[in-house]
C-alpha cells in the first residue's frame, strides 16, 4: 500500500538517505561568520579542474568533469536526423540534464525528480550561440548530461557548460569557439568565485557568465538573488577572465585526447 | 524554450523589421519610438476569491477587441504545517500557466515545456530569500503561511515577461495577510501543589500537557479589513526585456518583432526604499553571443528603463488602492 | 516611455425579459417569419432559429432543415437570392471561391507542392506546376526544379495568388502564373477577418502615398513600398532572382512611416468593424494627414474614435 509511489522496476534505495560521515569530516568546524574570510581558498580562486574527453565510447563525443566534488559526465550524440519534427532550416541542439538518485543530500529519485530542465535550460543557453546549428539542417545534437555529484547549482551550470562544450568538440561538431563558464557571488560584501553548496547558502546573490574566450563574447548570463549593478559588472569581469584560464585547462584536455 | 518565437514570418519580413530599427532615425513597424511601450492596462483586484490580484494587458486594440498580451496574477495563501512541508517563515510558489488559447499553434509538450520554463525564472526571482516578506510565519515552530502566486497567461502578443512581472508584482502588492491571534493553552497554576502527586519527581513524561505554555494554535481575528499588506511589498522587482539587434535593443516588442530578433535580454530590478537599484535576476536568452562591454551598457541602460516602469507603476498602484478604497467605502456607505 | 491606464469599463449588463413574439416558438406562418426578419432593419440570426418553411424556400450555407423548416446553424446575417435562404456568420474563416486573390504563407514544403495557411479551413495547396519558373515563360517543370522548391518558396514565406481550383476534399489550389503574383517582400502584413474584406474590381490599390496594398480577399492585408509599373519584372525578361529574391529594396522614412500609417488605419478600422475599401482607406489616410498625428498615436482610443467617426462622416 505505502509502495504506490516507488517504481518496481528498479532496486530502490531508502526514502531518505545522508552522506557516509568519515571521520575527517566530524571534526568540528569552526563557525564561518558572514565577514570572515573564505576557508580553504582564497575569494577569487576557484576549485582544480580535472577534464577527461572521451569516456563514452559509444557516443560521438563525450567529457567527464571534476571539481571537487562536483561529478558531471557528458555525452554527445549526433547531429543525427530529426525525427517527427518538421522541417527546419537550422539544426536543433538539445540538452538534458538528469542527476543521479544519490548526486545530492536528498535522494533524487528515478523518473520522478533526476531531470532538471531550468538547469537544462541554462546550459542550453550557454552552448546555443556557439554551435553552428546554421549548417545542420534537419539535423539534431543530443546533449546528455548526468550529474553524478553535486555540490552547488551555479558549479553545477559551470561545469556542466564546460563537460558540455568539451564533448561537442570531442564529437566533432562545427562551433564558433569553445565555451567556458565561470559562477561568482556576492557573499558578505565581498565576491567569491565558484561557491560550494555550503558556502552557497551564505550567498545574497550569484551569477553564472558563459563565454567563448577566443572570440571574446558572452554566450549566457544567469543572475538570481540580488546585487546592485557595480556588484554585477564586477562579477562579469572575475568571471570572464577566470573563464580565459579555464580555456586554457580546456584547450590542454582536447590537446592530450587527440 | 523561450528564445524560440511562436510565429513564422518570412526572411522579407524580418528584414523589413530589422532593418526599420537600425535605421537612423530607427522606425518601427508601429510607429512607436525604440524605448515606448504600448498602451498598458492594469486593475488589482480582479479575483475576489483570492488574497491579492491583478490583470495586466499591453497592447489592446479598440474596445472591445483584444490583440494584446494579457496576464491574471492572483496570491493564494494556505496555512502550512512545519512539520509537514511548511518552512519557518512562510514560503512562496509561483507558478505561471499559459493557457492554450494564447498558443494555439503549440503541441501541450512544448506548452508545458513553455510554462515550465516562466514559472522557473519567475519563482527563482521572487522566491528567493532575499526578497522573502517577514511576515508570513502564524506559529513560531508550529505553523506559517504559503503563498501560492498563480499567474495565467490569456493572450500573448509580444513582451510576455515584462507582462508577467508587472502583473506578480501587482498582484503582491495587492496581497492581504490575514491578521492571526495565537491562541495559548496554559496550565492552571493553582492545581500543582497537592493534587498532582504522580509527576512529583519531576520526570514528567511527554504526555504531560499541563507544562505547555507555548502557543499551540492560533485563530483569524474578526476585524473589519482583510488584513495586512505583505511586509516590504516595495521590494517586489520588475523586469524589461531588452530586445537586441546587433547593437540597437528596443522594448516591449511585438510578437513579430520577438520573430525578427535573435537575443533578448531580461533584467529584473527591485527597487527598495533608501537603498540603491538592485538587479534581481539577468538572463540571456537567443542564439547569439554578445560582448561584455555591451551587456554592461544593456544593463546601464536597463536600469533606467526598469526605474521609469517602476515609477509608473508605483503610481499606478497606489491610484488603484485608493480607487479600491473609494468603491468598498461607498459600497458600505449603500450597504448601511 | 510608459503609462498605465484603467481596463475600460464594462458594458452595462443586458436585462434580460420574455419577449412576446420570440421566433423560437414555431409559427404557423413562416412567410410572415421570414418577411419579418426581412423588414427588421437587423436582420440578424442565431443557431436554432426557425426561418421558414422548407417547401417555400430551399436551404442555403449555414442553415439546415428539421420538421419542414428551414432553421439557421450559424449566427449572422439572413440574406436570400429568389427562393434560396443562406445565413452568412460574422466572424467565418475564409470561404474560398475560384478566382478570389488571396494572401497565403508557405507553412510546409511537400514533394511537387507547397502548403499554403490562407486562414481558410484546409491549408490551401500550391503546386509545383502552378508557379512561373525560372528561365522563360510558361515553360513546364523539370526535375531539377523540384530539387530546389525552397529557392521558390519555403517555410514563412507570403505570396499573393490566386485561387484557381478545388480539390475534391475542398482544398483549395492556387495560382502564381501572373506577374502580379509571386512572393511579397517590402512591406508588412496585417490580418484582419474576412468579412470585411469586399469583391472590388482590383485588389491591388496604389495608394498616392506610395504605398501598394494588396487586399485578400482571405482577410490577409499587404501593406508594402509601392512598385513602378515599369519596375515591375517584364514579361520576357522574367527575372527569377529578382521574383523568388528575400531581399528587401531600399526604403526611405517617409515610405516606411507611410506603410506604418496604412497598416495603423487598417487596425484601427478592422477593430471597429469597417468594411475595407481603397476608398475609405484613403478617406482614412487624408483624415490622418490633417490631423498630423504621431503614427503611433493612431491606435490610442481616443484617436481610434475620431478616425470612426470622420470616415463615417465623410461617407
Amino acid at each position: 500500500m505505502a509502495q504506490l509511489g516507488i517504481d518496481r522496476r528498479r532496486i530502490n534505495g531508502p526514502e531518505d538517505s545522508r552522506p557516509p560521515v568519515f571521520t575527517q569530516d566530524e571534526k568540528v568546524q569552526p563557525t564561518w561568520n558572514v565577514g570572515d574570510p573564505r576557508q580553504g581558498r582564497g575569494p577569487k580562486d576557484i576549485r582544480p579542474i580535472f577534464l577527461k574527453p572521451g569516456l563514452v565510447t559509444q557516443a560521438n563525443g563525450s567529457a567527464y568533469i571534476e571539481t571537487e566534488r562536483t561529478k558531471i559526465a557528458c555525452a554527445v550524440y549526433g547531429p543525427r536526423q530529426s525525427k517527427n519534427v518538421a522541417y527546419h532550416e537550422k539544426g536543433r541542439l538539445n540538452v538534458e540534464v538528469k542527476f543521479a538518485p544519490f548526486s545530492c543530500e536528498v535522494r533524487r529519485a528515478p523518473l520522478r525528480d533526476a531531470e532538471d530542465r531550468p538547469l537544462a535550460m541554462a546550459i542550453y543557453q550557454a552552448l546555443v550561440p556557439s554551435v553552428r546549428l546554421e549548417l545542420l539542417p534537419k539535423s539534431t545534437v543530443d546533449v546528455f548530461i548526468t550529474v553524478i555529484e553535486a555540490d552547488g547549482l551555479d558549479a553545477c551550470i559551470s561545469s556542466g557548460v564546460i563537460a558540455a562544450s568539451t564533448a561537442l568538440a570531442d564529437a566533432g561538431i562545427e562551433m564558433i569557439g569553445l565555451v567556458t563558464s565561470c559562477s561568482a557571488s556576492i557573499v558578505g560584501g565581498d565576491i567569491w568565485l565558484d561557491l560550494t553548496r555550503e558556502e552557497a547558502r551564505h550567498s545574497r546573490g550569484s551569477l553564472v557568465l558563459s563565454c567563448l574566450p577566443a572570440l571574446r563574447t558572452v554566450t549566457s548570463v544567469w543572475q538570481t538573488g540580488q546585487m546592485i549593478s557595480d556588484e554585477a559588472y564586477k562579477c562579469m569581469d572575475l568571471c570572464q577572465s577566470r573563464c580565459n584560464d579555464i580555456h586554457v585547462v580546456v584547450a590542454q584536455a582536447l590537446r592530450e585526447n587527440v | 524554450m523561450p528564445a524560440t518565437s511562436t510565429i513564422s514570418l518570412s526572411k522579407a519580413e524580418k528584414s523589413y523589421i530589422q532593418t526599420g530599427i537600425l535605421s537612423d532615425p530607427p522606425f518601427r513597424a508601429d510607429g512607436r519610438s525604440l524605448r515606448a511601450y504600448r498602451s498598458v492596462e492594469l486593475e488589482t483586484g480582479v479575483a475576489l476569491l483570492a488574497n491579492g490580484s491583478a490583470r495586466v494587458s499591453i497592447g489592446r486594440e479598440g474596445i472591445n477587441s483584444g490583440g494584446g498580451t494579457e496576464v491574471i496574477a492572483a496570491s493564494k495563501l494556505e496555512v502550512e504545517d512545519l512539520n509537514e512541508d511548511g518552512v519557518e517563515g512562510g514560503r512562496i510558489v509561483c507558478t505561471v500557466s499559459c493557457s492554450p488559447a494564447a498558443y494555439p499553434h503549440l503541441t501541450s509538450n512544448a506548452l508545458d515545456e513553455l510554462q515550465e520554463d516562466i514559472s522557473t525564472i519567475l519563482h527563482q526571482t521572487l522566491a528567493h530569500h532575499s526578497l522573502h516578506p517577514n511576515n508570513l510565519g502564524i506559529l513560531p515552530g508550529k505553523k506559517s503561511w504559503l503563498l501560492h502566486l498563480d499567474l495565467i497567461v490569456l493572450s500573448d502578443a509580444g513582451n510576455v515577461f515584462d507582462a508577467i512581472f508587472m502583473s506578480a508584482r501587482a498582484a503582491l502588492w495587492d496581497t492581504r495577510v490575514p491578521r492571526t491571534r495565537r491562541i495559548t493553552y496554559r496550565a492552571r497554576k493553582d492545581h500543582a501543589e497537592g493534587q498532582y502527586h504522580i509527576d512529583a519527581d519531576e520526570n514528567f513524561s511527554g504526555f504531560d500537557t499541563r507544562r505547555l505554555a507555548k502557543a499551540t494554535d492560533f485563530e483569524l481575528s474578526d476585524y473589519w479589513d482583510e488584513g495586512e499588506v505583505l511586509d516590504g511589498r516595495e521590494r517586489w522587482p520588475v523586469c524589461v526585456t531588452l530586445n537586441v539587434i546587433s547593437q540597437t535593443h528596443y522594448l516591449d516588442a511585438t510578437l513579430q518583432e520577438e520573430a525578427a530578433t535573435l537575443l533578448r535580454l531580461l533584467l529584473v530590478y527591485s527597487f527598495p526604499p533608501n537603498s540603491p537599484p538592485s538587479l534581481c535576476g539577468m538572463r540571456l536568452v537567443g542564439g547569439e553571443d554578445s560582448a561584455l562591454p555591451d551587456i554592461k551598457d544593456f544593463i546601464k541602460e536597463g536600469e533606467q528603463y526598469a526605474q521609469e516602469l517602476f515609477i509608473s507603476l508605483d503610481a499606478k498602484l497606489r491610484e488603484e488602492d485608493l480607487r479600491r478604497k473609494q468603491k468598498a467605502y461607498t459600497k458600505f456607505a449603500r450597504s448601511r | 516611455m510608459i503609462s498605465f491606464s484603467f481596463f475600460p469599463l464594462p458594458p452595462e449588463p443586458a436585462t434580460i425579459h420574455e419577449s412576446p413574439q420570440h421566433s423560437l416558438h414555431a409559427s404557423h406562418d413562416m412567410d410572415i417569419d421570414l418577411a419579418h426578419h426581412f423588414l427588421h432593419d437587423s436582420n440578424l440570426t442565431l443557431p436554432g432559429e426557425t426561418l421558414t418553411s422548407s417547401h417555400a424556400y430551399m436551404r442555403g450555407h449555414g442553415t439546415y432543415v428539421h420538421n419542414e423548416e428551414v432553421i439557421a446553424s450559424v449566427a449572422g446575417t439572413i440574406e436570400r437570392v429568389n427562393k434560396l435562404v443562406t445565413v452568412r456568420a460574422l466572424r467565418a474563416r475564409y470561404n474560398p471561391e475560384i478566382g478570389d486573390l488571396v494572401v497565403g504563407r508557405i507553412t510546409e514544403v511537400q514533394p511537387r507542392r507547397w502548403k499554403v495557411d490562407a486562414n481558410g479551413r484546409q491549408d490551401a495547396v500550391l503546386m509545383l506546376s502552378s508557379v512561373n519558373l525560372p528561365g522563360g515563360v510558361q515553360r513546364r517543370k523539370l526535375e531539377s526544379d523540384e530539387l530546389q522548391m525552397r529557392n521558390f518558396f519555403e517555410e514563412g514565406d507570403l505570396l499573393v495568388a490566386e485561387v484557381q481550383a478545388f480539390f475534391s476534399d475542398g482544398a483549395m489550389s492556387l495560382h502564381t502564373r501572373s506577374l502580379k503574383y509571386g512572393k511579397l517582400r517590402n512591406g508588412q502584413l496585417v490580418s484582419v477577418s474576412p468579412a470585411l474584406i469586399r469583391r472590388l474590381k482590383s485588389h491591388f490599390i496604389s495608394l498616392p502615398c506610395g504605398v501598394d496594398l494588396i487586399l485578400g480577399l482571405n482577410g490577409y492585408i499587404w501593406v508594402s513600398k509601392h512598385v513602378k509599373e515599369n519596375e515591375q519584372e517584364g514579361e520576357e525578361g522574367f527575372d527569377a532572382e529578382a521574383v523568388y529574391s528575400n531581399q528587401n529594396d531600399e526604403i526611405d522614412m517617409p515610405t516606411r512611416s507611410a506603410i506604418s500609417r496604412v497598416t495603423n488605419i487598417i487596425r484601427v478600422l478592422a477593430s471597429h468593424f469597417v468594411p475595407l475599401s481603397d476608398t475609405i482607406i484613403l478617406d482614412a489616410y487624408e483624415w490622418a494627414m490633417e490631423q498630423d498625428a504621431d503614427v503611433s498615436e493612431m491606435l490610442h482610443q481616443d484617436n481610434s474614435f475620431a478616425l470612426i467617426s470622420a470616415v463615417r462622416g465623410r461617407k
